[in-house]
């Protein structure tokens, strides 16, 4: 394994933070603990949760690599889409395909965009080809991001790369708020916005509309999205709740891969239309008992038009129509020493894909169904999480266990530790014959020892089997692949309202035949994140480096792979009264025109600004 | 280049000017959640020029020389750390809150003024009562909490309620403690007692409503999922009023020495059906404490 390649700018960003990192100790201080025993005592204790076991609990007895982002976060990167918000994570790599909201690929630690689970409101985004657009999740919705790395089959079924859970906004406590939000940049890249949220007595509400769209920041990506979004919640007399979602979102994107390489050139125009909806009920059986229904239906429609333009002529002119239904119910058990989940998952997707050329239809459809149970058992400083899920998907059965570990070694360090098998689908729509399969490995530890920095290093191992690399021409035949990596990151508590953060993640993916490295898939990424914040004036400076690992065979794909793209994002809250707030904002994005792409027809954009303005009541 | 004078002029924009004089100097002990509820609270019953210091964000934050050279008119003191570190200033009217020690160290120091983190005791024990106990059991550290045990006696008394008192000097006396109360309460008042209740100790008490079957009342939301039958907990949002009501006040000309120490005037009432189901309690009972609540 070969950790340095030659001259690159990740030593050069690598020696910079180390540098910052290796200082800041020396201008530490001493904390009181007082306020510390003070909030503890009306908080009880309890820490920050993830869901990563399907229901809550402390980060403290989750042994996955958890990575969580809340709407203040999201807020402070002035981020378009969930595209946006991922863009900063570390150990995820995003290839946005244009501006805001167009379509984006996202990868876990190296694993294939199509192994990735994004769910939004409990219900699967993934759609033909096991592709999850979350440049179409609009950034204003979301209350929360937990980000699970690794493989997550035993608690979510075909999720081998890990899973991104979008919790949306809950109604407001007071009878009305909301905001209004408007911004322009280059291009005509607008982002307009409103949302209108309450309680009133049981009943509690969230709206949201906005229009999102470019006249294109790279050469014939133009956008034009409008969304809607409404969820309403029911406080139960008994101790539970319903709720209902519904996501509507309409976008024509246009015009592309037009003058990019002189040989393949032909425009598309394509219009897509999304309804998403989700029914819950959560209640409360007894004290011990918890009891969560969760359905949803997806119709999702997609029109495209491709023409050759030498010599002119129609190429591609197809319609893809997609339902997609499905429900889970879980029982949750909690006691002392346990946290018991266990429950059951069904999906159906049918799909229809016509061509509107010779009016041919092609048809198919995809049922799952999951049973899945896990266990978190507490044991003093020592918290066990074994699982395992069966899931028979067509004509497969596919078992995934896991245990994992968490060792709470004082009050400042946690170890964690986790081995799982997973399985998943590069399409379920076409139906790939064999479905592939991983076993993962992680070790990991979480530390505050060294003052004022928090850190946490995670070691990995995946072997991945039965895959099929489209990329590669001939021959096309199932191999296994390993990928050994490490994961770090760290950032400061605030310093006069400063903090900064950084993430290194490096993957070594070799094929088991040969030892040979697996060529455009990511091997270094690099996050960086400097933020001020003083409640009135804000300012965050975001670094993003992907080294895609060149790809020169069988094709060359001219990719540009040392760039490094820095954002600038900055806010001033120039009027504040009670509740009511006027915020100014205004993003650089792309500083420097950094060129970071592993395929010269999926450019990443150039430098752009954009400025707006935000009110709230 | 022309980017970047575009974007020069605008970080110009964005930046501070001059510092200028201002009425409310706000010393925060760090950046938590629970503080900016309190202090929107304030925010939004008073519209003053303020400064915000966290002092977790500097290795040594003079306050007393900030007060001197910035002369606010009032100090806003967010935390104990933040009380400890406005120590020393004399002159300048201090109003504290969310700080356990508010009690003890405003005895001594005259400018010092504030809200306390106790609820008083009339409405727990109004709630105690409509949950037909008689016999309440509270376990304390006299040196934390003996003030408040005063009133709450008194107020008992009223009520006709016995308060089974168990005092500790550490944390480790409290299992055996409460274990001295089975069989002879029924019920169990916890105190935000940081000697009395702690990580290690939390267990046990809740363990012992489940025993032996007598509800617990706790102080905080986060103690029902716990296994806690009801709560009254503080409003931060209102605290934060309330502290900007007495602010307003002080500026007006009102001496701090005419102020006295304020608690909590607005709790928020929270129960555990489950749980008071399982005690056999009934709901209607519990929803007729006189307090200004909400669910």
């Amino acid at each position: 394994m070969t950790l340095f390649i030659k001259s690159h700018t990740v030593r050069t960003i690598l020696a910079a933070f180390c540098l910052l990192f290796s200082l800041i100790p020396f201008t530490a201080w001493g904390q009181e603990e007082s306020d510390e025993e003070t909030l503890d005592l009306l908080n009880a204790w309890q820490q920050e949760s993830s869901t990563a076991s399907r229901t809550p609990k402390p980060l403290s007895h989750t042994p996955e690599n958890i990575t969580i982002i809340t709407a203040a976060e999201i807020e402070a990167i002035n981020a378009h889409s969930l595209a946006d918000v991922l863009e900063i994570i570390p150990g995820l790599q995003v290839k946005q395909l244009g501006g805001p909201g167009s379509s984006t690929y996202t990868y876990i630690q190296s694993a294939g965009f199509n192994h990735t689970l994004i769910q939004l409101d409990g219900a699967p985004l993934n759609k033909i080809g096991n592709f999850s657009d979350v440049g179409m999740v609009p950034a204003r919705i979301i209350e929360r991001v937990e980000i699970i790395k690794g493989s997550a089959s035993a608690a979510w079924g075909p999720a081998m790369g890990g899973v991104i859970n979008v919790i949306t906004k809950s109604p407001d406590k007071r009878t009305i708020g909301g905001s209004a939000t408007a911004s322009l940049g280059s291009h005509t890249t607008a982002d307009t916005n409103a949302e209108l949220t309450g309680t009133t007595g049981r009943l509690g509400y969230y709206l949201s509309a906005g229009y999102l769209g470019s006249n294109g920041l790279l050469e014939g990506k133009q956008l034009h999205s409008n969304n809607s979004y409404a969820k309403l919640t029911y406080d139960l007399p008994t101790n539970g709740q319903i709720w209902a979602t519904v996501n509507h979102t309409h976008v024509n994107q246009g015009e592309n891969y037009t003058d990019i390489v002189p040989t393949f050139e032909f425009k598309e125009k394509s219009e897509q239309r999304y309804l998403d909806m989700t029914l819950g009920l959560r209640r409360q059986l007894t004290d011990r008992l918890g009891l969560e229904l969760t359905s949803y239906y997806t119709h999702r429609t997609r029109h495209a038009y491709s023409d050759w333009l030498i010599p002119p002529g129609p190429w591609d002119y197809n319609k893809v129509r997609e339902r997609v239904g499905g429900g889970n119910a879980k029982l949750v058990w909690k006691s002392d020493q346990h946290l018991l989940v266990g429950g059951v998952e069904y999906i159906h997707e049918d799909w229809n894909y016509t061509n509107l050329l010779d009016q041919t239809t092609t048809k198919n459809n995809y049922n799952r169904i999951g049973f899945y149970v896990n266990d978190t058992v507490k044991l003093w400083q020592l918290a066990v999480t074994p699982g395992i899920r069966l899931d028979y998907v067509k004509d497969e059965e596919q078992f995934s266990p896991s245990i994992g570990a968490t060792w709470q070694l004082d009050e400042k360090t946690l170890l964690r530790g986790y081995t799982a098998r997973g399985y998943g689908y590069s399409n379920t729509g076409i139906g790939s014959p064999n479905s592939e399969k991983i076993w993962t490995t992680q070790i990991g530890a979480e530390s505050t020892a060294v003052p004022f920095i928090w850190q946490k290093l995670t070691l990995y191992r995946n072997q991945i089997w039965n895959i099929l690399d489209t990329r590669v021409l001939t021959p096309n035949l199932p191999e296994e692949r390993i990928a050994l990596g490490v994961e770090y990151e760290a950032r400061t508590t605030p310093v006069f309202n400063t903090s900064i953060g950084a993430g290194y993640t490096f993957t070594d993916l070799t094929r088991s035949s040969d030892g040979s490295q697996v060529k455009g898939s990511v091997r270094h990424t690099v996050k960086i994140l400097a933020r001020y914040d003083d409640q009135t004036y804000r300012a965050v400076l975001t670094g993003n480096h992907t080294y895609w690992n060149h790809i020169k065979e069988p094709v060359n794909y001219n990719g540009s792979y040392y760039g490094v793209l820095w954002d600038l994002h900055l806010g001033a809250k120039v009027w504040k009264k009670e509740n009511n707030s006027l915020e100014l904002f205004f993003s650089g994005r792309n500083l420097f025109n950094g060129k970071q792409y592993a395929d010269e027809l999926q450019k990443n954009t150039g430098r752009w600004f954009e400025g707006g303005a935000r009110f709230r009541f | 280049m022309r980017y970047f004078i575009h974007l020069i002029a605008i970080l110009a924009l964005f930046l501070p000017t001059l510092a200028e004089a201002y009425d409310v100097l706000i010393v925060q002990s760090s950046r938590s959640s629970a503080y900016e509820e309190v202090l929107k609270g304030f925010r939004s019953s008073r519209q003053s020029s303020e400064r915000l210091i966290v002092l977790t964000d500097y290795a040594e934050a003079d306050i007393v020389r900030i007060v001197r050279e910035d002369q606010p008119r009032l100090v806003l003191a967010l935390g104990d750390r933040a009380l400890k570190a406005t120590k020393n200033v004399r002159q300048t009217p201090i109003i504290a809150m969310m700080a356990l020690g508010i009690h003890d160290l405003s005895r001594n120091r005259p400018n010092l003024y504030g809200v306390g983190m106790f609820i008083a005791p009339r409405p727990y024990l109004t709630l105690l009562q409509n949950m037909k106990a008689k016999r309440v059991g509270i376990v304390y550290n006299s040196a934390k909490s003996e003030w408040y045990l005063r009133q709450a006696r008194q107020e008992a008394r009223r009520q006709n309620i016995v308060l089974v008192q168990r005092e500790v000097n550490s944390p480790k006396q409290t299992i055996a403690q409460l274990s001295s109360l089975a069989g002879e309460v029924d019920a169990i008042w916890m105190l935000p007692d940081s000697v009395a209740v702690t990580r290690e100790t939390l267990e046990a008490y809740m363990r012992f409503s489940q025993e032996k079957r007598v509800p617990l009342v706790s102080f905080a939301d986060a103690y029902l999922g716990l296994g806690a039958a009801a709560v009254l907990e503080l409003d931060r949002l209102d605290l934060g009023r309330q502290a900007g009501e007495m602010a307003t006040a002080l500026l007006n000309g009102t001496s701090v020495s005419k102020l006295p120490m304020s608690q909590p005037r607005r709790a928020i009432y929270k129960t555990n059906r489950n749980v008071l189901k399982n005690l056999g309690v009934a709901l209607e009972q519990i929803e007729t404490v006189n307090i200004s609540s909400s669910e």
